[in-house]
């Protein structure tokens, strides 16, 4: 492979690194000290977050893309940041034990990491552009804006037609796609004006480090609830080895990894700011709300769930009323899918309920369907997620049973369940069940749960961890 | 919900160095559910060894019992239309396939009904190649029957045929074939027709687990595992495995309750042994995928992988296209015969990038929409445009375009548009 003559890789390696920097210096600015786990973990989606507003505000100003330019702006911006709060503790030191049998027992990781990082990496970067939905919805936006270094308008075909001849605009073969949100096809417009070309295997990095930053957050926020680093190892392992994780990684381009983890960070940022009382985490919060909503359409309600549970943290409204609304909510979701179990109460409601949903979200055909069974296959029959959903069951279970009520005041918990309500209400209630039975999108669309959701199981393990005292070393 | 400790914000938690104890992982509890974890995952594997007839029951029609295996040596098979064909240990092998073809094939009376599974003894490989089953029954001696033999080729495999419908009746003829492409010599060294038994099952499972699957178009939407076709997923397997074990972990549980430690230590092991060997099924699979894509891809720079990918003819034909128009980003009405997401149509729009594409259905646009300068990509057969080439008249029988045609290929034409023609008519 010969890279150095297809690509600029040192400006490849700025442009993946920089933003990463840029992103954990401002977390560092948002929560203060914080464990490098979570400035690197947080940092990596909150540069990517920096790189597509500052080539929004670029092309707002009217200016020509080009790398050079944006990354001394993004770095003249991080130094300044850097020099306005003069930290003088950077990261907080990890807490370590140090015993050498903690050590071992994370030797298992390390080697599952090497195995899977090594396979996933040489995947990436050998195969071109394979997803489907990749080079057909989200990667020509990318390709044009680069040869255009303006953010050329993608409209409706109609509109295309209709549009005058001194306009330029272009047209996706999939109508809906001209209306997603721009995040994606910019984080990608950042390595290709680096590298000088739209057309390598290595512009899809960032791809494979999300899933790593990720699990680097994940580790941070369970080894702050006091939890021995095998157990947050597992989390990790439980997390990187899902195959569906894997494959979005394996087969870049795709825009739910993205959500799933800026959802999924979202969540563990509001649950540090409900565990430590600082504030400023609700602002990183809000900041990967931002990024759920530039990433994807449905992102939109995922932004909306990260800003109610924030309203919520710092509201605090009598318990008893989340508690009815939940209920009920949650009751009629229950009953609409046991509903649909029925045939013909689905088409009794077809066609007869429809719910016209504002701005670029679509219009939902209300009809209660069959999902149940199609979730049980997706969930604990088909190796979507390994035993994940088991263990969340186990661990909820237990909780449950062990702490009562204590076990549901994790405010990671109640965004969790109500983002996977949501997509089962989505699926379950309206006519997207065609989307559930034909196998497209319906697994993929549950990987927006998942990251949050390993979090919310291990939390409820922290929880029993910490309610024993520690037993005396044999 | 609410704050747990509201008021000043603290720094994060900064005095956790008197929790050190909490974080070793080495304790007596921890030890004790490690120990309760391992037993209740022994104790859960029996008790599914014991259910498994139960789980995968054998179909009334197939639990007739038989004295005997069948077993074909691989030297009795003959081996049909190959290129190039030969003996090695007496078993028939075949070097160089005809028409990415080799069969074997062999004159025998096996009473399907007595037997649930296939155990297959055959190597050349997975990477390209699939492999099916043949026979002919005494009782429709017409009819061909076939099923896909799934993870076969790298030495024994074992298969499960479910379907009572299509698994009865006598044969009179078996073959085993393979289709695809193959760098390696195939050769058969035995087919032994068996009957049903746990072990039968989960070697068939197995087999089916290490079924090369390489990326598919569905690959990204989902993972099953297995093939669809097989009734043993091994997340539903293993997870059952887990289920019971952690069941039998929570029964010991509530008679040492106040023991949260060794509940999670012994939980997390009945979950995670289970997880860990569904892990190294999937490492298994990218493994197997990865050699696929070495071979494909590997040692080449970008534009070469294009040309060794599945689409290749689209990329070259785009590639084709890009140096005849008048500028990159010209616009280019790609016309196909098709409905939905069509890949060729949509994946040719990619590569043809930055130009400006409207890739929808078959015809020309009215007057106005389609402008002088741009250009009508007709991808394939569209038998509603005609061209006349003495008018240099595009039609599609309701609007005609004066063009020119600037490219014939085999994947398409292409044509630039001067000016409107006037509604309907023939060139």
């Amino acid at each position: 492979m010969t890279i150095a003559a297809e690509i600029t890789p040192i400006a490849l390696a700025i442009a993946l690194i920089l933003p990463w920097l840029s992103g954990a210096i401002a977390v560092r600015a948002l929560v203060g000290p914080a464990p490098i786990s979570l400035l690197l973990g947080h940092g990596f989606m909150l540069g990517q977050l920096l790189i597509v507003l500052l080539l929004l505000a670029w092309d707002f100003a009217g200016l020509h893309l080009a790398f050079t330019p944006i990354a001394l702006t993004l770095a003249a911006l991080s130094g300044g940041v850097l020099l306005l709060y003069k930290p003088q503790v950077i990261w907080q030191k990890p807490h370590c034990s140090g015993r050498w049998s903690d050590i071992l027992w994370l030797l298992p990781l390390i080697v599952f990491l090497g195995e899977r990082g090594f396979t996933l990496t040489e995947e990436l970067v050998l195969r071109p552009l394979f997803a489907w939905d990749a080079w057909m919805n989200w990667a020509p936006r990318s390709v044009v804006w680069f040869h255009h270094e303006a953010l050329t308008p993608f409209v409706l075909p109609e509109q295309w037609l209709a549009a005058p001849s001194e306009s330029v605009a272009y047209t996706l073969g999939n109508p809906r796609a001209n209306l997603y949100p721009p995040g994606v096809p910019l984080l990608l417009l950042w390595p290709m004006l680096a590298a000088g070309t739209h057309d390598h295997t290595l512009l899809y990095l960032p791809w494979l480090l999300l899933p790593f930053a990720a699990s680097a957050a994940l580790w941070g926020h369970l080894r702050q609830q006091h939890l021995p680093a095998p157990i947050c190892a597992l989390a990790v392992f439980a997390f990187l080895s899902q195959p569906l994780v894997n494959t979005h990684t394996a087969l870049p381009g795709y825009a739910d990894l993205w959500l799933a983890v800026a959802f999924g960070l979202g969540g563990m940022a509001l649950a540090q700011w409900q565990a430590s009382g600082n504030g400023r985490w609700g602002l990183l919060a809000g900041a990967l709300a931002l990024c759920c909503a530039l990433f994807k359409v449905p992102g939109i309600g995922f932004a909306l769930l990260l800003v109610a549970a924030g309203g919520l943290l710092v509201l605090r409204p009598p318990a008893r009323w989340l508690i009815y609304a939940g209920g009920a909510a949650f009751t009629l979701l229950i009953g609409g899918l046991l509903l649909g179990l029925h045939p013909h109460s689905a088409q009794f409601a077809a066609n007869h309920l429809v719910l016209n949903l504002p701005g670029p979200l679509p219009t939902l055909r209300l009809a209660p369907a069959p999902l149940l069974p199609l979730l049980w296959d997706s969930l604990f029959v088909f190796a979507n997620w390994h035993l994940f959903w088991l263990l969340l069951a186990a661990c909820l279970s237990t909780g449950l049973v062990l702490r009562g009520v204590e076990s549901l005041q994790h405010v990671a918990l109640p965004v969790f369940i109500t983002g996977f309500c949501l997509l089962l209400a989505l699926f379950g209630l309206t006519h997207y069940f065609a989307q559930a039975v034909n196998g497209v999108t319906f697994d993929r669309t549950l990987l927006y749960v998942v990251p949050l959701g390993v979090y919310v199981a291990f939390a409820q393990l922290a929880l029993l961890w910490q309610s024993e005292p520690p037993a005396e070393t044999p | 919900m609410s704050r747990q400790q509201p008021g000043q914000p603290k720094p994060l938690p900064s005095a956790l160095t008197e929790f050190a104890a909490l974080h070793t992982i080495c304790g007596r509890d921890v030890i004790q559910g490690i120990v309760v974890g391992a037993s209740a995952l022994v104790a859960a594997l029996a008790l599914v060894w014991l259910l498994l007839p139960v789980i995968h029951p054998t179909p009334a029609s197939l639990t007739r019992p038989s004295a005997t295996l069948q077993v074909f040596s691989g030297k009795d098979f003959v081996a049909e239309r190959p290129a190039e064909s030969r003996m090695a240990a007496d078993t028939p092998g075949v070097s160089h396939m005809l028409d990415e073809e080799a069969v074997f094939s062999i004159k025998a009376s096996v009473p399907l009904d007595h037997y649930r599974y296939v155990r297959l003894d055959l190597a050349g490989g997975q990477a390209g190649l699939r492999y099916f089953l043949f026979w002919r029954t005494v009782e429709t001696p017409d009819k061909q029957y076939f099923v896909q033999l799934e993870g076969a080729g790298n030495g024994p495999s074992w298969h499960r045929f479910p379907d009572p419908d299509l698994w009865q009746g006598t044969t009179t003829d078996v073959a085993v074939g393979a289709f695809g492409t193959s760098d390696e010599p195939i050769t058969l060294h035995s087919v032994r027709f068996e009957h049903g038994s746990r072990a039968s099952l989960v070697k068939s499972a197995w087999t089916a687990w290490h079924a090369i699957n390489s990326w598919s178009g569905s690959s990204i939407n989902r993972h099953f595992g297995a093939p669809k076709s097989e009734a043993q997923f091994p997340a539903a397997l293993l997870g059952l495995w887990a289920a019971i074990a952690f069941s039998l972990v929570a029964l010991w549980a509530l008679k040492h309750r106040g023991r949260p430690r060794a509940l999670i230590s012994a939980g997390l092991l009945a979950l995670f042994i289970p997880w860990w060997l569904l892990d190294r099924l999937w490492q298994a699979q990218l493994d197997r995928q990865l050699l696929v894509t070495r071979d494909v891809f590997a040692h080449r720079a970008q534009a070469e992988k294009h040309e060794a990918d599945a689409d290749a003819a689209l990329y070259d034909y785009a590639r084709h296209i890009k140096i005849r128009l008048a500028a990159q980003d010209s616009r280019v009405f790609l016309l196909h015969n098709s409905e939905g997401h069509n890949f060729n149509r949509l994946k040719l729009q990619f590569h043809l990038l930055p130009a400006n594409v409207y890739n929808y259905g078959d015809q020309l646009m009215s007057h106005g929409e389609l402008r002088r300068g741009d250009y009508v990509l007709t991808l394939g057969a569209v038998p509603d445009i005609q061209y006349s080439r003495q008018t240099q008249v595009l039609s599609d029988g309701h609007h005609s375009y004066r063009g020119q045609l600037v490219d014939i290929h085999a994947l398409g034409n292409l044509y630039l548009i001067s000016g409107y023609a006037g509604p309907g008519g023939t060139p």
